[in-house]
């Protein structure tokens, strides 16, 4: 499914300049913990996060996760923006919780039955 | 490069996976394939977040192994009180703030063990912690070819060509990224890496170093043992040795000498050809197998002596000090838990030269005697050399060495007391240890080789025949072509291996000096 897709239906702003329309995800992770997006993170993966430190970013690159959403409408650092627009990483921004952001993704992959969660 | 490190400094959050990242890069660069880059990189990165969460300095050094990632992590503190409880997934001491960040989940070791093959911690509540993993690499995904053990720093040449010149196999090629060996050339003596002062050409080196804990036999060339200056002397080195936590130390000259003993009852005895060559020295068999291969059922058949420590010591846990590439080869080939593990002294040289110079005072080593010269009889030629081993074997494939009963031919000068993996001057080293051998030398045994050296192929032109004729007069074609300066400049040892680069597509960028648009320049 493609990324922009998504982002519609999750209502996220999308924080960095790059083009997400090319995007491809298979699959999403959501986690707090640093250790769990490391060994989840992969190619095609979304990953959501309430962390907004630049280390996710570094994961993010690490893995080859082309992008990461935020929520709870968070305002990240100036910093973080510009780390991921170097980095080539999408940075998305949901306005709800990790909770309601899941699930709204969750129904949406669901009905398009492309991937699984 | 097959070796790289990056320090690490605690505290620096924001810097956690920059070390894991700059592996990665170079990793994907050399062809890792992406599961076992994925392993690496996971691993990499919980161990540089540890540092960083935990100790005040560290540093991560991995080295690219033809069968796997070699990755090695060190702290300068404080240590971990309860190692077993430290692997319990979801135990973690990390303060406050690294958890507000997402580390600390209690998950570091784990994640490390899991991804790597063999996975082994030890820590100090004084020195810190030290991490040792490795990822093994799925088999014919093998990086480049890795079969001999000289390894390159490229960013370190400064393109002097001295290593062109040196190598007696004309398998060093020095490209505009550097040099380059073309390992089915490379018959993995030190030629080059005596050559190359800047230090772009080396010993490969294993991260697997001992530790106290672990109660290994150190088995050392005398080289080392005579390479402290006359500060330091030979017994205070085994002395020095022994404080170092190690269940004992031998010396491979212990079986070199059985093995020199047992070729010469062959050769003397038992051979119905002459002369006899001594295997002793791995780089001239295997520079006998590529170059010379007629003179193979000269070879007497045992093992060389650090293949006969590899067979006498199998299955005890031990370290074996190398001094060439060809030693590290044998000893690395097919390496298992079962067989020694290649040291580079080198990483020793430290440790036991202060701990030497701390004993001074209460050593009480054996009275120097003056040992006798190591002369095996008017019958036996000893050289040494890669310049005369050279000579030695043309003059042997002709025939006209048959009033020799016995060659014992070494690639490095005085043998492995001119390795470049030690400091001393050959000569001298040699006769240091001449006064004392026969004081520290004690009874090994020689071991018959069970399958018999065969020759090297060498690299087909083409798998088809005609074409590769077709190739070989192109070649001959072009080398009578170019101006036959053999000067190097291309990047080439001699016109004719120019001539076969560029024939065999190898010679990208490469072009004759003295012969711009085709002309021959200067005369």
């Amino acid at each position: 499914m493609r990324l922009s897709d998504l982002i519609r239906n999750v209502e996220a702003r999308i924080l960095t300049t790059r083009p997400s329309r090319d995007v491809e995800i298979q699959r999403v992770y959501a986690g707090d913990r640093i250790s769990d997006l490391l060994s989840q993170g992969a190619a095609k993966t979304l990953m959501i996060t309430n962390l907004s430190g630049i280390q996710i970013l570094h994961v993010a690159e690490l893995m080859d996760v082309p992008a990461i959403c935020l929520v709870n409408d968070i305002a990240p650092e100036p910093e973080l923006l510009g780390v991921a627009e170097e980095h080539g990483t999408v940075l998305l921004v949901s306005p709800f919780g990790m909770f309601e952001t899941c699930g709204r993704l969750y129904e949406c992959l669901h009905a398009a039955s492309e991937i699984r969660p | 490069m097959n070796t790289c490190s990056y320090t690490i400094l605690g505290g620096d959050f924001d810097r956690v996976g920059l070390a894991a990242g700059s592996l990665k890069h170079r990793l994907k660069k050399l062809g890792v394939p992406p599961d076992a880059l994925r392993r690496a990189v996971i691993a990499a990165y919980e161990a540089e977040a540890n540092i960083v969460v935990h100790a005040g300095k560290g540093m991560l050094r991995a080295v690219l192994e033809p069968s796997r990632i070699d990755v090695e992590v060190t702290d300068e503190g404080p240590g971990i009180p309860d190692i077993d409880l430290a692997m319990k997934e979801g135990f973690s001491t990390a303060s406050p703030a690294a958890r507000a960040l997402g580390f600390g989940a209690g998950m570091g070791l784990p994640n490390m063990k899991r991804n790597s093959g063999s996975f082994s911690i030890e820590s100090d509540l004084q020195r810190g912690t030290r991490i040792r993993f490795s990822i093994d690499l799925p088999r014919q995904e093998i990086v480049g070819t890795l079969r001999n053990s000289v390894r390159i720093a490229g960013e370190l040449c400064r393109g002097c060509m001295r290593c062109l010149n040196a190598c007696p196999t004309r398998a060093m090629r020095i490209r505009p990224e550097g040099p380059e060996i073309l390992t089915h050339l490379c018959i993995d003596c030190a030629a080059c890496i005596d050559a190359c002062d800047a230090g772009a050409v080396g010993i490969a080196d294993n991260i697997d170093v001992p530790t106290q804990s672990e109660h290994a036999l150190l088995v050392v060339p005398a080289s080392f043992l005579v390479d402290f200056g006359p500060v330091v002397e030979p017994h205070q080195v085994l002395d020095a040795l022994s404080t170092m936590g190690f269940r004992g130390i031998r010396m491979i000259e212990e079986w070199e000498a059985a093995t020199r003993q047992a070729v010469l009852a062959y050769a003397r005895e038992e051979a119905e050809i002459r002369p006899v060559l001594s295997p002793v020295c791995p780089a001239v068999v295997n520079l006998i197998q590529m170059r010379f291969p007629s003179l193979l059922p000269h070879v007497a058949p045992f093992l060389s002596a650090v293949e006969a420590v590899r067979e006498d010591l199998a299955g005890e846990r031990v370290f074996l000090g190398v001094s060439c590439p060809a030693q590290h080869t044998l000893v690395n080939t097919g390496r298992s838990s079962s067989t020694p593990v290649p040291l580079m002294l080198s990483r020793l040289r430290g440790a036991v030269f202060s701990a030497a110079i701390r004993h001074r005072d209460t050593a009480t080593g054996p009275p120097r005697q003056p040992g006798p010269e190591e002369r095996a009889g008017p019958d036996v030629l000893q050289a040494s050399g890669l310049r005369h081993v050279l000579n030695i074997l043309d003059k042997a494939e002709n025939g006209l060495l048959a009033d020799f009963v016995l060659l014992e031919l070494l690639a490095c000068e005085q043998g492995c007391f001119g390795s470049p993996a030690g400091g001393e001057e050959p000569f001298i080293a040699r006769h240091r240890w001449q006064r004392v051998r026969r004081d520290l030398v004690r009874p090994a045994k020689a071991f018959r080789r069970k399958t018999p050296l065969v020759a090297r192929a060498g690299m087909r032109l083409d798998d088809d025949m005609s074409r590769a004729v077709e190739k070989l007069l192109e070649i001959d074609r072009l080398t009578a072509d170019l101006p036959g300066k053999n000067c190097g400049m291309c990047g080439a040892p001699a016109c004719s291996d120019l001539a076969e680069d560029l024939v065999l597509g190898r010679a990208q960028g490469m072009v004759c000096p003295h012969r711009a648009d085709g002309q021959e320049k200067s005369r």
